[in-house]
């Protein structure tokens, strides 16, 4: 405990100087900028920066860019909750209760619990790093390819729970995305799948695309059908006091602020697209924690609060495997050690001990990063939802713009946009026929992580399937999964049986 | 047709197309050096696909799901489904403008394809008035262009067309 203080002090002390404070603003504010705008995400973004990192010393250019990281996932809401498109695939779920209340006149409210929320676990989830950090990392190591694929299955499932079809739809749009995900070069063997001959879809479908297609463009398209209804994004009262979350918002964001930030916290150290499955683990927690769980969907403050706070507390956590063991848990974790091992520097359980200056110093650049953060967002919510105030003849163009700028951005690619228009009618078609993408856009991202760690698990149980259950963690998250199937499944059946005999 | 007969017959046609994907996977290889092949993941999953498809869409025409909520953050009233209240001619128009997009991108360049794609959308789809629809689009491809070129170092393709000046 005293070690960890005394670190964090030292952290406090190696960053504390003007050209450190001064980058780790210049980091947030460009990555809630990033966060804002859709398609370029933080590890394009950091991939960018690279090259100037090389002029910066190592501290600097890890607070640098890890403020992009944190600040992208505070942007990020923000596009959420106004218009539906989630600037990082980590705010897909924002969506769905964050714009529910920006249309019933709370964009403020659930900017702020947004805000605050992420606030509030930024700051826990840094101490956390810094008390438990070490020892998390500990057993995360003990997490092969079949625990990975028992833990992503059950993330998925657990999607199921969020959303408002049936299961049986649920699923179907989970395999879609399973199915997308696959598109392009095989992970194993290298040859082609499903490209049609397309070189551009050698590399595979691009999920910020996707995600704004299914997201963003349907949106607009949705919208656009109704010809003369008022739009429906416009806050009634931009009062400062009225913009802000009120005492009931509170007492429902408040507690699932505190459980997102654990939940976060322990599925951020995971490999893999931590912050993403922390935000829908956290949304489905908290419906089946609450007492109104139809409010869900509809405009639910916990519901926002609660993901909110998971995927910042996911997003610092995840640096956790980097700093301690020297495994990147994401493709940014990735580019952070790629700019670490340029400068000479390798990450792993000596990097404690042989650069403790680095290592606390990009632990407190979390504490200054997330006070900036909150400094420059809270004054900000009443600009962000004046933004609805414009009518939407002037909003659907700025959206599709942004969305084709954004698409083309990512691999500087036409068919990309050529994507982008296909993948938004696809969304308008789903919403018609009643069918939620976002299961879709979850298991999009989580496709790549199953279909490899279930190939390797094949491969180490020797083509036998039975190493799955062999091995205790994959097993007791395999049962978890197959509980969550089974009572979706077979929950209504029940149901509709117990009906049926107390009616008889 | 009812909407459940619709949703059940494109349901049948995700089936059929998942079942179509599965044999496609097939032709991966399922099994290959003693290690599994490329098509065993993607098989797996689209012939679990094509299973719930058809059970969902049995389920639907039999009536089972038509009390099924709207999707989950979609509008509190379900999207309209009948043609009544939707304004066809508005949502061609936008789909014009994407194809426009997407056919000129390469051609024409970033600034006048998405130029003319704006002002396709402001003019006839919102019916903004012609110098409020211009300024717009100005200040829209001046914003883009002040954002990803010069902030964030996002070249846009230059029109193909501007070749035929080249010396």
């Amino acid at each position: 405990m005293l070690e960890s203080l005394s670190g964090l002090w030292l952290g406090l002390s190696t960053i504390l100087t003007t050209t450190n404070i001064g980058l780790c603003f210049i980091g947030a504010v460009l990555g809630m900028i990033i966060g804002v705008l859709p398609g370029l995400g933080p590890a394009a973004t950091m991939s960018l920066l690279l090259p100037i990192t090389f002029r910066l010393d190592l501290v600097g250019a890890l607070i640098l860019m890890s403020g992009v990281y944190y600040g992208a996932m505070y942007g990020g809401s923000i596009t959420s909750i106004l218009v539906r498109i989630p600037g990082e695939a980590a705010s897909v779920v924002t969506c769905i209760d964050g714009y529910a209340m920006a249309k019933k006149g709370r964009a403020g409210a659930a900017l702020g619990l947004s805000a605050i929320g992420s606030f509030i676990a930024g700051i826990l989830a840094t101490f956390g790093i810094a008390m438990v950090g070490p020892s998390v990392a500990e057993l995360a190591r003990q997490f092969g390819p079949p625990e990975y694929t028992s833990l992503v299955l059950a993330g998925l499932l657990l999607s199921t729970w969020i959303s408002q079809m049936t299961p049986m739809r649920s699923l179907i749009m989970i395999c879609i995305g399973l199915l997308l995900a696959t598109v392009g070069l095989d992970p194993i063997w290298g040859s082609d799948r499903f490209t049609l001959g397309v070189p551009e879809l050698f590399d595979g479908i691009s999920m910020p695309v996707l995600a704004m297609g299914l997201f963003g463009l349907a949106e607009i398209l949705l919208v656009a059908e109704r010809l003369r209804a008022p739009n429906p994004l416009v806050a009634s009262d931009l009062s400062l006091r009225k913009l802000f979350p009120n005492r009931a918002e509170w007492r429902e964001g408040g507690p699932a602020i505190a459980r997102g930030s654990v939940v976060g916290f322990f599925l951020g150290i995971l490999p893999g697209s931590g912050a993403v499955l922390a935000a829908f683990a956290s949304y489905v927690l908290e419906k089946r924690l609450s007492s109104t769980p139809e409010r869900f969907g509809h405009g639910a403050p916990a519901g926002v609060a609660g993901p909110e706070a998971a995927n910042n507390s996911a997003t610092q956590s995840s640096f956790i495997p980097l700093l301690c063991l020297g495994i990147p848990s994401n493709v940014v974790m990735a580019i952070m050690m790629g700019a670490l091992l340029i400068q000479g520097v390798t990450p792993g359980p000596r990097l404690m001990t042989e650069h403790p200056d680095l290592f606390w110093g990009v632990i407190a650049s979390m504490l200054i990063g997330n006070v900036i953060l909150i400094v420059l967002n809270l004054p900000l919510i009443s600009v962000f939802v004046r933004m609805l105030k414009v009518p939407f003849a002037y909003l659907a163009p700025t959206i599709f713009m942004f969305c084709v700028v954004g698409a083309y951005s990512i691999r500087y690619n036409l068919f990309d946009v050529l994507f982008l228009v296909l993948a938004g009618f696809s969304g308008y078609g789903l919403k018609k026929l009643r069918l939620d993408p976002a299961p879709l856009v979850l298991a999009f991202v989580l496709g790549d992580i199953l279909e490899k760690s279930m190939r390797q698990s094949l491969i180490l149980g020797l083509g036998s399937p039975a190493i799955f259950i062999q091995r205790p963690y994959s097993a007791a998250l395999l049962a978890v999964a197959a509980l969550l199937l089974a009572i979706q499944l077979f929950g209504p059946l029940l149901a509709v049986w117990k009906k049926r005999r107390k009616n008889s | 047709m009812t909407r459940s007969r619709v949703e059940a017959v494109c349901l049948l046609l995700l089936a059929v197309s998942m079942a179509v994907t599965g044999w496609v996977s097939l032709g991966y290889g399922l099994w290959r050096d003693g290690l599994p092949g490329a098509g065993l993941y993607p098989a797996v999953i689209a012939f679990l696909c094509a299973a719930c498809a058809g059970v969902e869409a049995v389920r639907t025409q039999k009536g089972y799901n038509s009390e099924a909520e709207a999707p989950a953050g979609a509008d509190d009233e379900a999207p309209e489904w009948s043609v009544h209240g939707i304004v066809w001619s508005k949502l061609a128009i936008y789909a014009v403008s994407f194809v426009v997009l997407v056919l000129t991108f390469d051609f024409l360049g970033f600034f006048v394809s998405s130029g003319t794609a704006t002002l396709i959308i402001l003019l006839f789809a919102e019916r903004v008035g012609i110098a409020k629809a211009a300024f717009v689009t100005a200040a829209l491809l001046f914003a883009s262009y002040a954002i990803f070129e010069i902030l964030l170092g996002v070249h846009f393709p230059a029109p193909a067309i501007a070749q035929f000046w080249n010396p």
